[in-house]
């Protein structure tokens, strides 16, 4: 299927938070010499940050979203719809995003949806956004997307913790006739959702006290099965093959070239990944920023996490032309295109 | 894109590892020294920017030898 395409939608500002907590993998001991050299040199992570218990994925979206409010100078009375995309919700049951209305301060009368969104749940979110606002007629909006991931990853599983971080954003998207369009494009390959996934703990495979037994999986990943587990490997080949191909899919489609863009902003997951799909799609690696060195794999947040700490003063002043492209846990992708003028986009914020 | 002949399968294969020299076509790549879970990300992304093929990663796994990865390189 070719795009999804919305108009008179303006994304207006954006804005990312992060637990003061930062981890250093150089410090790492449970990695070995070679080991550590891989992730710093080859994944391209050197620091992450790590929430405390007391530090939910919906704290660090509230501090961007109040953040973002006030810079904008909006009323939070005003917001019609707030989406909260999350894997790491503050409860199983209810959801966060009815919470973030009354923390927010945003109307009774305001539509709240929660997500269950990984890797691609920023661009996706945009999407399921902007769709809303359009067909209700919505002039406000907030999108939320965050994760605390690493209170999902067992410190002794050497081939994850020292990858995932946490982190927290807001996007804010106004209702105007002259903005131009979000063109998007979605995708599932749910037969392969065990590449990234936790076992127990949902209702599939729900929690029993074997679940909590520490597991001896492979050479340096000990694990319980309510955590974590992720076959890099099958991502890695997934990003290489499916997502490279769709962003060419939308080249063709939108009859645009590489060059048409200011900057392609992937999710930051492995720099080997990122660089060989910037390159399948015909980017220069210059048009791709970077944040996995100083941020970590921040799960759905690493798109606004990069916008914010690589190209805010870009973003602030001026206009710029997007590609946007989150992809893994689903697994599902999802690509847009979008041009933004003068956003609001305050530094990173240390909670 | 042509395809590879082994020859020139193994020379990009050997290039990414310290102890290229002591590469064969029959070597069984797991057991060299350098190997990890990145190399095989290292080799799965040259063996796509060199011949334009992503090996599937329960093909890749099944291989043991860097003429068994060239045969996955024919097969597509």
């Amino acid at each position: 299927m070719s795009g999804l395409v919305v108009t008179g939608v303006r994304m207006v500002g954006l804005s990312a938070a992060v637990p003061n907590n930062r981890e250093d993998n150089q410090e790492l001991d449970s990695l070995s010499d070679k080991a550590k050299n891989e992730i710093i040199q080859q994944v391209g992570i050197r620091y992450r940050y790590v929430a405390p218990d007391s530090i939910t994925a919906s704290d660090l979206c509230e501090s961007a979203a109040t953040k973002l409010l006030s810079e904008l100078n909006w009323d939070a009375e005003d917001v019609g719809l707030l989406v909260f995309v999350s894997q790491t919700p503050d409860h199983l049951v209810p959801g966060s995003a009815t919470q973030l209305q009354a923390r927010l301060g945003l109307p009774q009368s305001a539509m709240v949806i929660d997500v269950n969104q990984g890797c691609a749940g920023y661009v996706y979110g945009m999407s399921i956004v902007s769709g809303l606002m359009k067909a209700y007629g919505i002039p406000k909006a907030l999108l939320l997307v965050g994760d605390t991931i690493t209170k999902m990853v067992s410190r002794e599983d050497n081939s994850i913790w020292p990858i995932f971080s946490d982190a927290g954003s807001a996007t804010a998207f106004e209702l105007d006739e002259t903005a131009t369009e979000m063109n998007f494009k979605l995708g599932s390959k749910g037969e392969d959702f065990k590449a990234i996934h936790i076992s127990d703990g949902g209702f599939r495979s729900q929690i029993t006290s074997k679940s909590l037994i520490a597991e001896n999986v492979a050479e340096g990943i000990v694990r319980q099965k309510n955590q974590l587990s992720m076959n890099g490997q099958a991502v890695f080949t997934f990003g290489l093959s499916t997502v490279a191909k769709s962003i060419l899919e939308m080249l063709e489609e939108q009859k645009r070239t590489a060059d048409s863009f200011d900057y392609l902003v992937l999710h930051q997951a492995n720099q080997l990944l990122n660089n060989s799909i910037v390159r399948k799609a015909g980017f220069k690696p210059e048009q791709s920023p970077s944040s996995l060195s100083n941020f970590g794999n921040t799960s759905c947040a690493t798109v606004p996490v990069t916008l914010v700490s690589q190209l805010s003063e870009q973003l602030r002043n001026g206009h710029v032309n997007l590609m946007l492209s989150g992809f893994g846990v689903g697994l599902s992708w999802a690509s847009v295109t979008l041009e933004t003028e003068n956003l609001v986009c305050p530094e990173m914020i240390y909670v | 894109m042509t395809l590879s002949t082994l020859q020139n399968f193994l020379e990009v294969f050997s290039s990414l590892f310290q102890e290229r020299d002591v590469i064969t076509a029959d070597s069984n790549f797991r057991e060299l020294e350098e190997w990890s879970s990145m190399q095989a990300l290292i080799v799965i992304a040259a063996i796509d920017e060199h011949f334009g093929i992503t090996i599937p990663e329960r093909d890749f796994r099944a291989a043991q030898t860097v003429s068994d990865l060239h045969q996955l390189t024919l097969k597509q």
